[in-house]
């Protein structure tokens, strides 16, 4: 391969990689380009390099395609304050921003979820309802904790915001309504919160992570694999370090600058194992039930032996 | 080999069976049942038996379907009166017939065969009950209940204590029995079975599967030998699903190795897992290489008399396509065992070195969700900026298109609702026409400056040229920069200004394209009942270059463009046959001049 041709091969699987409604199942070329950056370190090295100069990184590369992520300094990065808003702009970015991590918390309800490639749906009303229901929750952990006796730093968080947190913005909006007047007739409005997790699907599909399923009244969407990559290894991560740069952390929260994490194996543990921690009060088991526990852990991956 | 260890019990039992002295056999097992029939029955020895935990783990996975069963059996449902569990059967039975091909087999197909077996259950029922038992069976096995998430239920673990007692403990056994996937080549929606799913519930046994992989070829090759056609079909059916299970289980491995490999284990189980599973796949292939030959050598031949010939002749085809399927599925097997090692020193390169950070298990509710929905909305918004940034991954910014940008200021877009039927004379009403945006007399006061100077000419010259006493004089400026700017835009549009997609095509009333105007001719080349286009103004075939003279004074900035008549007269200065216009100071603004 010339240089000229390399060159022209890494711009366009940029340009795939760039467009995540595009599979190399269905595209030759694709297809090829993912089996050179597959197959030829120098290739991979250099598109990898060529993703640095423009401050991006690969998540994930195979069968899907190229899943890549962005740095702030990205001209490729999302921004959230770049949307257009019909609305009260600064409320519309709250709400559509809790809407987002609501969807992820609805559809990946525990941590192993996200390394599960079962396929997830969104529904817009109970996933409102979801968001809604933690709203009442928090507000119930705040009562316990004005009547003294329990400490509670996710309240301290909001007693420090004071009137204006997020779940205040939520619980003001009714949970859903719909137009009566001019154009918006029939469609739900933007000043409830189910238009917001609404909204929050549509930017999904249009982002080619998710895709509507049924009629779009229905209101329920199909979260793709590819979503599935970019929450558990990229956008939880992210935003969690904002949340710890807040410098209010939760001590039960996981400290990213531990060295010895709250969850040390992270992901389940292996299927029908009699190892889960429940289990380490008992002692150690010689027969009966040993029989069907698997290695309590493997080598760690340092030691692995090859 | 474990081939070996089958064939030599097998052989065992006919030599004993054929010896001359079968009495002793009987001896011995009706002794053995009397010593186990005189223990007595300890708590400690029944629940520490390892066969004992497997059963109850076995029983724990059937938990789910007959959940969906009892809720389907409730007089309420609508759904009592079809026999669901059959329907779960078939379901189990549907996915694992197509699992590892490529055509496997989706929610629909399986939704469509349920629905019709559903119809022969229950004749009188109705298409809307036949869907809703076969979503409801779906549903049930697929857990949508719960949001798609596997099954956790509790199971009693005993151990025994340091006193010689029995200690148990609650923990929570995960499962899962049957899951949609996404197809990565295609995006499609696939089922596919769980190894406990194939194992307990469609096996109906809880032995390693390769043990009974297996003992069901033997019985299938035996059966062969036999000439019992129906029977080995039945086992050959059995046998595949096995495979399929077979299949799913290393592929578990396999994906729990690349997520996070200390969850393995590498040392000891999965080498000699892959190392037993390829031994058993070459047996298997040769195994069903040597079966094919015989069903296509003429087994037939062997059959019973009372077999018709030509339901011999079926099950002889219907065994040759299962064989030929398993054989597929074995293969398939083969290259994910050969691709194993590399998939396994490969997820041992990427995870050696992964920052403590990225193997943190979020919670997304706890850890995420609820801690920003308590945090002020300023920075509720800051986290949800860089949430989004990662979760919605790139998005391309949109490049200006400097001739789309200034046409689409000037003119009012053309709606879609303009795309409809065409009207007849008799559904159309006038409307009023549209008010220019660009004024009659100030593109008159643009074309009175083109007509003083000629062309090629700079930017600045034009704009210097432009009426001083008002801010007419500056809007004629700034339509002068538009134009000059539009002219610069080379796309193919501006040789071609009918297909802009904001104009409306051409228009014989306004003569626009019906003949070539001339820059600076004042004849009205335009209709003055709409709106102006910038080609108007320095004419449809106007060209604009840029030498990298700045423009000098003033308010504006850039390039001091040359303004051409066409693409030709442009070349022509471009190549020095034409002498490039000199450039002319610009004066202050005009703007906010009164007269």
């Amino acid at each position: 391969m010339t240089l000229r041709a390399d060159g022209r091969d890494l711009g366009q699987l940029l340009g795939y990689a760039l467009k995540p409604k595009t599979r190399p199942g269905a595209e030759g070329d694709y297809a090829r380009l993912m089996g050179r950056y597959l197959d030829e370190v120098v290739f991979r090295e250099a598109f990898d390099a060529l993703l640095d100069g423009l401050y991006m990184r690969v998540l994930h590369a195979g069968d899907l395609g190229l899943v890549i992520t962005t740095r702030q300094e990205s001209v490729f990065a999302y921004r959230l304050s770049a949307e257009p808003a019909t609305w009260n702009k600064e409320r519309a970015k709250v709400l559509r921003g809790l809407a987002h991590l609501g969807i992820a918390a609805y559809a990946y309800p525990h941590p192993d979820d996200l390394h599960d490639p079962s396929v997830r749906y969104v529904e817009v009303v109970p996933c409102e309802d979801f968001i809604r229901r933690c709203c009442v929750q928090l507000r119930a952990r705040a009562d316990a904790v004005a009547q003294g006796g329990v400490e509670d730093h996710v309240v301290d968080l909001a007693l420090a915001a004071g009137l204006d947190t997020g779940w205040v913005e939520w619980e003001q909006l009714p949970p859903y309504e719909v137009g009566t007047r001019g154009r918006g007739t029939g469609r739900i409005t933007t000043k409830s919160a189910a238009y917001w997790v609404l909204r929050a699907a549509k930017d999904l599909v249009d982002h080619g992570l998710a895709r509507p399923v049924g009629k779009e009244s229905d209101g329920r969407y199909q979260l793709l694999e590819r979503y599935r990559h970019q929450i558990g290894f990229s956008a939880a991560l992210e935003g969690y370090q904002v949340l710890t740069a807040l410098a209010r952390v939760d001590s039960d929260l996981p400290d990213p600058h531990d060295p010895e994490p709250r969850n040390p194996m992270p992901g389940r543990p292996p299927q029908f194992a009699d190892d889960h921690p429940a289990a380490a009060q008992v002692p150690p088991i010689e027969e009966g039930d040993a029989a069907d526990t698997q290695p309590a852990q493997g080598p760690t991956t340092g030691e692995v032996v090859a | 080999m474990a081939t070996e260890h089958v064939h030599l019990f097998n052989d065992g039992l006919d030599e004993r069976a054929g010896s001359e002295q079968p009495h002793d056999l009987a001896d011995d097992l009706i002794g053995g049942l009397a010593v186990f029939a005189r223990a007595p029955l300890e708590v400690r020895d029944v629940v520490l038996d390892p066969v004992f935990a497997r059963r109850r783990d076995a029983l724990l996975r059937s938990v789910p379907v007959h959940d969906l069963v009892a809720r389907a059996e409730r007089a309420d449902s609508g759904i009592a009166s079809f026999d669901t569990r059959a329907l779960v059967l078939a379901a189990f039975d549907a996915v694992i017939a197509r699992q590892g091909f490529p055509d496997r087999t989706s929610p629909d197909q399986v939704t469509t065969l349920l629905a019709g077996i559903a119809a022969i259950q229950c004749p009188d029922g109705g298409s809307t009950a036949y869907a809703a038992v076969a979503e409801h069976v779906l549903d049930g096995l697929t857990n949508r209940r719960e949001r798609e998430r596997q099954f956790t239920l509790t199971s009693i673990v005993y151990a025994p204590g340091v006193d010689g007692s029995v200690a148990a403990t609650a923990v929570p056994r995960p499962f899962w029995l049957l899951r949609e996937a996404e197809d990565p080549h295609t995006g499609s929606l696939y089922l596919e079975c769980s190894t406990d799913a194939v194992n307990a519930l469609v096996g109906g046994l809880d032995i390693p599967i390769e043990d009974q992989q297996i003992a069901l070829e033997t019985v299938l090759e035996r059966q062969l030998a036999r000439g019992e056609l129906d029977a080995a079909h039945a086992t050959a059916i059995q046998a595949r699903r096995l495979t399929a299970g077979y299949l799913v289980q290393v592929e578990e491995l396999l994906a729990e190795t690349e997520r996070y490999l200390p969850g393995t284990d590498w040392r000891v189980a999965a080498p000699r897992l892959l190392s037993n599973a390829l031994d058993h796949i070459s047996e298997c292939l040769a195994r069903e290489g040597r079966l094919l030959d015989h069903v296509a050598g003429g087994i037939a031949d062997k059959s019973p008399a009372d077999i018709s010939a030509e339901r011999r002749i079926k099950i002889s085809a219907a065994l040759t396509k299962l064989l030929s399927e398993s054989r597929h599925l074995h293969t398939q097997l083969m290259e994910r065992l050969i691709g194993a090692r590399g998939r396994f020193l490969d997820a041992q390169d990427s995870q050696m070195f992964r920052p403590v950070l990225s193997t943190v298990e979020f919670d997304l509710r706890t850890d995420l969700l609820e801690p920003v929905l308590a945090l002020h909305v300023v920075e509720v918004e800051a986290v949800a900026e860089a949430y989004l940034r990662a979760a919605l991954g790139p998005k391309i910014p949109a490049v200006l298109h400097w001739g789309d940008f200034v046409e689409a200021l000037i003119h009012e877009p053309r709606s879609h609702a303009d795309d409809g039927p065409e009207a007849t004379d008799e559904d159309l009403t006038f409307r009023p026409d549209p008010e220019p945006l660009v004024s009659r007399e100030l593109l008159d006061v643009a074309h009175r400056v083109l007509a003083r100077i000629s062309l090629p000419a700079r930017l600045s010259t034009l704009l210097g040229a432009c009426p001083a006493e008002d801010d007419l004089g500056a809007s004629a400026q700034d339509l002068f920069v538009a134009a000059t700017l539009r002219g610069y835009d080379n796309s193919v549009r501006d040789s071609l200004p009918a297909e802009n997609q904001w104009d409306d095509g051409p228009d014989e009333t306004s003569g626009l394209h019906a003949h070539r105007r001339a820059p600076g001719d004042l004849t009205p080349g335009y209709s003055t009942d709409r709106p102006v286009h910038l080609l108007e103004i320095l004419g449809p075939d106007a060209a604009c270059i840029s030498d990298g003279t700045p423009l000098d004074g003033g308010t504006w900035d850039g390039d001091d463009l040359i303004v051409c008549v066409d693409l030709d007269q442009a070349d022509a200065v471009l190549l020095g046959e034409l002498t490039r216009p000199a450039p002319t100071r610009l004066r202050p603004s005009l703007r906010g001049v009164r007269s």
